[in-house]
């Protein structure tokens, strides 16, 4: 099939049937091909019937498939509707739980401004675009699933663009391709904190303020992997891969 | 991890003033740009052979920009790619060594040319709303909130702060508004970016920490705080001196 978007009267529709759909549904079929619901969006043909392991392996086939295309441009207002379209196009993978309606389309204005970083599809396209195989650390998990991690790295554009930043957590959290254990786990508030208490230290939550510090002091955006690792502080050690890890390709002239 | 000292500098990393600095915008065009039109760093003993780069922010995105060697840097605008179209301008200028990540010199929290520079804690500035008059953002990387006043209304800040029904009305909610984003995130006070906040704080004699548990502990934190900025700001008292002059005129 060709790859659609939703029109915006698709958008309408599919949004009306994901605030009342229940466990198992499966969007109306004629979201996926109708001409009143959907229009090419661009004239290339995608195979509907792939079964993904995990995000990143959709992250990869839709960069691969666009891969001709601006990919900014494919990020824009003007595509929403097609990272809809692609999520109808393979909601028994992205369906499987009944998550919130921002996962599956995208939303610009939430409570606390844009939520389109929390679209299933859209965001492991544009992570896998700006990190290749460094995206892994936050697209290891299942279609259905968004998570925590994917949250703390995505959230805030700063972090989820910052390469520095988003391989050192590939190196520190990921370990043959799971999470390692206590990577997403938080420090607790100080008077909750038993004394000597080490949860969430050298988690993710704590590498964005560390970088953060780093920032004070160094240009971190052209640091490798490895350099990177060695400046932050004591708590991340554990994380630290016995390995150093392989500078990954450092800033460009240009970057986020 | 231990908390940053602003009394240390290990780097021997060297601050540059923000008087030092002059960077202009260039949101015209479909595609935002900047240019850095003035580093004036001659009698700063600086290394030679510093490279330029410059961070913009907006919001919460920033994009990292290379301008060249200092001696020479690419005065022409810059285009921005990765920011988009809300938020606060803030830039970073920094200066490092050709092949090396840290930094020698860096001018921090640059406010372009045009649109103020409100070192306090809640800053005016025109924005697009619709049809809302105003709006609070917190910018928690600077440790500080912008109230967005709808351009239609006012076309500068300078023209908002003359009007004192606006700032007397709004601001008090202004701040409870960030006083209540700090309740609820009671860890940002102790990052050194809202180290002014907490000194106002200080000063006014607030010394005791948000309740992270208790809302209703949190929600008299908050009375505590719009209570000590409205009696800073005399707010009744100059919005009762502003009426009783309308009346009068």
């Amino acid at each position: 099939m060709r790859l659609h978007r939703l029109s915006d009267a698709g958008r309408e529709l599919y949004r009306t049937w994901l605030a009342q759909r229940g466990p198992g549904e499966m969007p109306p079929a004629e979201l996926l091909s109708s001409a009143s619901a959907t229009e090419l969006a661009i004239d290339i043909e995608i195979d509907l019937t792939h079964v993904f392991e995990n995000r990143y392996e959709f992250g990869k086939f839709i960069s691969e498939l666009l891969v001709y295309e601006d990919a900014k441009e494919m990020l824009s207002h003007k595509n929403d509707g097609m990272w809809d379209w692609l999520t109808i196009a393979y909601f028994s993978q992205f369906g499987k739980k009944v998550s919130k309606p921002w996962h599956y389309t995208v939303t610009r204005r939430g409570h606390s401004g844009s939520l389109a970083y929390r679209h299933l599809a859209r965001t492991a396209f544009e992570m896998y675009w700006r990190h290749r195989e460094a995206s892994l650390v936050m697209l290891h998990v299942d279609m259905s699933t968004w998570g925590d991690l994917a949250e703390q790295l995505t959230s805030r554009q700063n972090v989820a663009y910052h390469r520095g930043y988003i391989q050192a957590a590939n190196a520190l959290y990921l370990a043959e391709g799971k999470l390692r254990r206590g990577s997403a786990s938080r420090v607790r508030p100080i008077k909750k904190r038993k004394p000597g208490e080490t949860i969430g230290k050298g988690g993710v939550a704590r590498l964005a303020l560390a970088v953060r510090r780093l920032c004070r002091t160094y240009d971190t955006h052209i640091l490798g992997t490895a350099e990177m690792i060695d400046l932050l502080p004591k708590e991340f050690k554990n994380f630290a891969p016995k390995v150093p890890p392989a500078n990954q390709d450092k800033g460009a002239t240009t970057s986020a | 991890m231990p908390r940053l000292s602003t009394l240390s500098n290990p780097t021997n990393l060297v601050d540059i003033e923000k008087q030092r600095v002059s960077i202009l915008i260039d949101e015209s065009n479909k595609r935002l740009a900047f240019s850095l039109a003035r580093l004036e760093i001659a009698d700063l003993s600086l290394p030679s052979g510093l490279n330029v780069v410059v961070v913009a922010r907006r919001g919460n995105a920033e994009e990292r920009v290379e301008l060249g060697p200092v001696v020479n840097w690419n005065k022409g605008f810059a285009q921005l790619t990765e920011l988009g179209d809300e938020g606060t301008w803030s830039f970073r200028v920094l200066l490092v060594k050709p092949g090396s990540a840290m930094l020698a010199a860096a001018a921090e929290n640059i406010r372009p040319e045009g649109q103020g520079d409100s070192s306090s804690f809640i800053a005016l500035e025109p924005a697009d709303l619709g049809q809302r008059p105003w709006e609070i953002r917190i910018l928690e990387q600077e440790g500080r909130a912008v109230l967005c006043f709808n351009n239609k209304i006012y076309h500068s800040s300078g023209e908002a702060e003359a009007d004192k029904f606006f700032l007397g009305m709004i601001l008090p909610e202004a701040a409870r508004q960030l006083a209540a984003w700090v309740a609820r995130n009671p860890s940002a006070l102790a990052d050194a970016a809202w180290e002014g906040f907490r000194d106002w704080l200080a000063l006014h004699g607030i010394t005791d920490e948000p309740n992270e548990e208790n809302v209703d502990a949190q929600d008299e934190w908050c009375a505590t705080v719009v209570s000590a900025f409205c009696e800073r700001f005399q707010f009744v008292t100059m919005l009762a001196e502003a009426r009783s002059k309308g009346v009068e005129e």
